[in-house]
């Protein structure tokens, strides 16, 4: 695959990552229930856990700021954004690792929208390694 | 001799051609070993952001936890300081009247008469000994209510019963989202001074308990309770007649209650 594939490839997968956490974000603030697929109140859950803030600052807010930097990042050509978008991306997958572990083993609830999230993080975190790794082509 | 030169010319060429391709793949095995070397110094701080991120995690919930748990606590322990408690009940047994509640742990509008109305009655009518409020738990919203409202009534088997219904109402969650888990249920426990928690998850499931839960139904059913919160208004001979509320703000009680008490103490 080209690096301009790949390149597209997480441009739509931070987009994607951006919808997800804005929809987050708005459930949050809008004292609302995030529609979970199948119901049984997993998102609620997650989101109403003692988890779902870091020092103050909703956990979806975080995902949201995360999105961006890489959208930004992956957009802007040259070697320091693309070592920076791997950063990012391997952060950002660290992070959602660790929140699903705390899904599956802390707060015994999945929120369907958590779980798309850290797919979306996986995946750019994998685009973003392979771009610097592979170089300018 | 010019063909002895042409071929010496063909095979520096050659070594040339030979030496620049070796050094183009040195050059790029060397960038290729320099771009890893920076992506393990990338991981390795990749891994310093995501600890520091779980640690501060950890340790916000726990002190958020902690901190909220106490100072709800402190709050509602301070709301009920001083006042008799005993099973469902809060105010002197000799008060000339009792207030029936009929609330649902999980009614949000039950939580907004607590946190609107509750603190304004128990200093204007309770504290001073006039009035005697009475909780009638009933479950029928779902199964978070039924697993809340055991753990209250059994709280209530130690006079603890008001403090963890103010409790659980602040703590409110979404209706039958399953947010009334044990272990939301055990920290809330942990948060009414003086229960014993363990005796408490002990004692849930007994037939007190149960009972308590049966009487405050069949109480409802008598009086055609189909909503909550309720609230009914009874003498000391039992009479008792239905208290209507324009709404859920301290004004609508406090005028029917005021022309039923001596006027209340706050006058």
């Amino acid at each position: 695959m080209t690096d301009s594939r790949l390149r597209l490839a997480g441009l739509g997968l931070a987009l994607a990552g951006i919808a997800i956490a804005s929809y987050l974000t708005w459930v949050h603030y809008a004292d609302t229930q995030a529609v979970c697929v199948g119901g049984g109140g997993g998102c609620e859950r997650v989101q109403t856990s003692e988890y779902a803030e870091v020092a103050g600052a909703p956990v979806a807010v975080i995902g949201l700021i995360g999105y961006v930097a890489m959208l930004a990042a992956i957009a802007t050509p040259g070697e320091s954004a693309m070592l920076a978008a791997a950063l990012g991306g391997l952060a950002g997958f660290g992070f959602s690792a660790y929140l699903t572990y705390l899904e599956l083993f802390v707060i015994d609830a999945i929120c369907q929208w958590c779980v798309a999230s850290a797919v979306v993080m996986t995946a750019l975190a994998a685009i973003a390694v392979a771009r610097y790794l592979r170089g300018p082509t | 001799m010019s063909s002895r030169s042409a071929s010496r010319k063909a095979r520096r060429a050659q070594a040339r051609a030979e030496r620049l391709e070796a050094e183009a793949h040195q050059r790029e095995a060397a960038e290729r070993r320099r771009r890893i070397q920076r992506l393990a110094i990338v991981a390795g701080v990749a891994v310093l952001l995501v600890g520091g991120a779980i640690v501060i995690s950890q340790s916000g919930s726990d002190a958020d936890g902690d901190g909220d748990a106490s100072a709800q606590s402190n709050e509602v322990a301070a709301l009920y300081d001083d006042i008799r408690q005993q099973g469902n009940t809060l105010g002197s047994p000799d008060a000339p009247l009792t207030m029936l509640e009929f609330a649902d742990p999980q009614c949000p509008f039950c939580a907004e008469y607590s946190a609107n109305v509750l603190p304004e009655i128990i200093d204007r009518y309770v504290r001073p000994g006039e009035l005697r409020l009475e909780l009638n738990l009933l479950t029928f919203i779902g199964p978070d209510s039924e697993r809340a409202a055991r753990v209250a009534e059994s709280a209530g088997l130690q006079d603890g019963m008001w403090e963890y219904v103010e409790l659980l109402y602040r703590e409110q969650g979404a209706e039958n989202s399953g947010y009334a888990t044990d272990e939301f249920l055990r920290e809330l426990a942990a948060a009414v001074p003086g229960l014993d928690v363990e005796q408490v998850f002990a004692e849930r499931d007994s037939d007190a308990v149960s009972g308590r839960l049966a009487r405050a139904q069949a109480s409802a059913t008598r009086l055609g309770v189909n909503s909550t919160p309720t609230f009914f208004v009874g003498d000391a001979r039992g009479n008792l007649q239905p208290l209507d509320v324009a709404s859920l703000e301290p004004d609508a009680f406090i005028s029917q209650l005021d022309s039923l008490t001596s006027g209340g103490a706050g006058e």
